[in-house]
């Protein structure tokens, strides 16, 4: 598993972030909260903000050579074709996992500063919410991207999914008063989690098949 | 001397193209150049050889590996450089050192610094910025760097001026120098890098038409030139790729056939570049 | 040991290896016991094949002029002097042969080859 994780740090190195990332962090959590005391309304865009980075993060090692993959460059090391399925899932699980873990701090200092515009259960869903969908967006196109690569094909999925889960949570949230939100949420992340580590086996089967 | 790369009837088949059956095998210390026109299948081999396609049949044994796995585990020990091992546009040199030490164990980089600055790459720029050539000069470096017992490399000379390829045949012969590691390289530049390969696998689509010492396949032609009026049917027949002009005519023919040949005819031996152009030509005439 | 390689001649690489080498022991510029560059090393001088270089010694080996010892190199073997005078014997007679076709070409009497010949050989022994 030591490759997988090297893998993982591999396709971290293509992103690219000039400053050390945990600062780039901590300034523009900075920034969000300040925004957000002066104007509520900031935070739903930043949120929105927040889930777009997190879902196009994930793709960028796929394209960051000349719209190929870095698994070209993967098939000349020392690395089998499982553990770079393990990788990329740890990698973009992590890089997500860390954004909505930041999202939920930044709602919840701002939930402790404004408890009344944002209750800190609602802080909490809303970082699970992001995580749920950042969740999915890797569960359902990575076996796609492991059996073609980076595609229309891929990105098509990719945009049906966004979609899908845009539309079903807000048809969620409209059925929320019928159900105890945390019940239905627990089922849906639940899901998520489920989603996830059944695409595992589908993604290593295909990229085993994958011609490079 | 150990074989480091054994292949045996390797055979690939796509729906409009069949690859193989290849056989050939390259003792340590020694250069083998692949040779054939584009898409005859060279950088498919390439490939094969690398697990980046899986064959429909033959086998593979390389550095003493036979299955993908084994031969997955033990890549350090290869040295590559194709077009799709390229890396990230946003890496500078800097960080291709770092990707590469973090996954090669025995990876140089005094080594790797020393052939960056040989071939005068700009440390600062990033991957995508720089020219082709200049792109294959960096992956070329990384794939010297690992001290690998084999070095893959598919059309390394493409994009390299006369100085840069000068300097990758000394390269090359340096890296071959201490009998222990072996160099497979795919060329159409055949002038220089012929030279010093001992070995040549010449394909033409997807068919093995020879594998064996390069100065075997050399031997084995010659170049038959004269003037128009010594053109005879015979000579039609026994020779190949035959090029008419205004002022004479020239063919290729197999050595022994041009044994008895009548007076007045100039005979010369061939080089790899006549040999694929005769020979191309000649399987241009027979597709029309 | 010198090689210089012409890409013109329609000799083979591995020939003028040769050629030159037995030409360099034969007139005394490779004494015997002299080690050779090794096969690897004059590929890469050279740059040609490793086979090519092999060869050259090879052959080299085969008509008595170096020895091949495992581990250690090549040398230059003792020169028997019937090799020698057979090589010699076989440069005077190209030697002649061109005298002789130029005379032809240009006319010139027999008895005046002849005594360029005598002249010619005077003028070394009193030089």
């Amino acid at each position: 598993m030591r490759n997988s994780v090297k893998v993982a740090q591999l396709d971290l190195r293509t992103l690219q972030i000039k400053f050390p990332w945990w600062a780039l962090l901590l300034a523009t959590d900075v920034v969000i909260l300040v925004l957000a005391m002066l104007n509520f309304d900031v935070f739903a865009i930043i949120v929105g903000i927040v889930f777009g980075a997190g879902s196009s993060l994930v793709m960028v090692p796929f394209y960051s050579n000349q719209q190929r993959g870095v698994d070209g460059l993967l098939a000349a090391l020392p690395v089998t074709r499982r553990q770079v399925v393990f990788g990329h899932y740890l990698f973009a699980v992590g890089v997500q996992c860390v954004i909505a873990l930041n999202l939920f701090v930044v709602a919840a200092i701002y939930s402790f500063l404004r408890p009344d515009d944002l209750p800190l259960s609602v802080a909490a869903m809303v970082a699970l919410g992001a995580l749920t969908f950042f969740l999915v967006l890797v569960a359902v196109p990575f076996p796609f991207l492991m059996r073609v690569g980076y595609s229309s094909a891929t990105i098509g999925i990719y945009t049906g999914v966004i979609v899908l889960v845009v539309i079903g949570l807000n048809f969620l949230s409209a059925l929320g008063d019928n159900f105890s939100p945390s019940f239905t949420f627990g089922w849906v992340v639940a899901g998520a989690v489920a989603l996830l580590v059944g695409s595992v086996p589908l993604s290593l089967h295909w990229y085993s098949k994958r011609e490079l | 001397m150990a074989d480091l790369l054994t292949v045996k009837d390797l055979t690939k088949k796509y729906q409009e193209f069949t690859l193989g059956p290849l056989s050939f095998n390259v003792p340590a210390g020694y250069i083998l150049g692949m040779i054939g026109p584009n898409g005859a299948g060279k950088t498919t081999t390439l490939r094969l050889l690398l697990d980046m396609a899986a064959p429909t049949a033959g086998t593979v044994t390389l550095n003493g590996d036979t299955t993908p796995t084994a031969r997955a585990l033990a890549r350090a020990d290869v040295g590559v450089a194709l077009d799709t091992t390229g890396f990230p546009e946003s890496w500078r040199v800097a960080d291709v050192d770092s990707a590469m030490a973090l996954f090669l164990p025995n990876w140089d980089a005094a080594r790797f610094h020393e052939l960056i600055q040989l071939f005068g790459v700009a440390k600062k720029t990033a991957y995508k910025k720089l020219s082709r050539g200049t792109q294959a000069k960096v992956n070329l470096a990384a794939a010297l760097s690992h001290d690998a017992k084999l070095v893959i490399l598919d059309e390394p000379a493409a994009g390299l001026d006369p100085i840069a390829r000068d300097q990758l045949m000394t390269l090359l012969q340096a890296y071959i120098e201490d009998g222990q590691h072996s160099v497979i390289l795919s060329s159409h530049i055949t002038g220089d890098l012929a030279r010093i390969a001992d070995y040549v696998l010449y394909i033409v689509g997807g068919h093995q038409l020879f594998f064996g010492e390069t100065a075997t396949l050399l031997d084995r032609y010659v170049l038959v030139k004269g003037g128009r009026g010594k053109l005879t049917p015979e000579l039609k027949k026994l020779g190949l790729g035959l090029r008419e002009t205004a002022v004479g005519f020239s063919l290729m023919m197999r050595t022994e056939a041009a044994r008895n040949l009548p007076a007045g005819l100039t005979i010369e031996p061939v080089d790899l570049d006549a040999l694929m152009i005769y020979y191309g030509k000649e399987v241009q005439a027979d597709a029309q | 040991m010198q090689v210089v390689q012409s890409n013109q001649a329609g000799v083979p690489i591995y020939q003028q290896i040769e050629d030159q080498v037995k030409t360099q022991i034969l007139n005394g510029d490779c004494p015997a016991g002299m080690q050779l560059p090794s096969i690897r090393e004059l590929a890469k001088d050279l740059k040609i094949s490793v086979i090519t270089t092999t060869r050259a010694y090879r052959d080299l080996e085969a008509q008595g002029y170096v020895t091949n010892m495992q581990g250690k190199g090549t040398f230059v073997a003792p020169q028997d002097n019937e090799l020698i005078r057979e090589h010699a014997l076989r440069a005077i007679e190209n030697g002649l042969q061109t005298a002789i076709d130029a005379a032809r070409l240009g006319g010139v009497e027999t008895a005046e080859l002849h005594t360029m010949l005598d002249t010619l050989l005077e003028g070394e022994n009193d030089g």
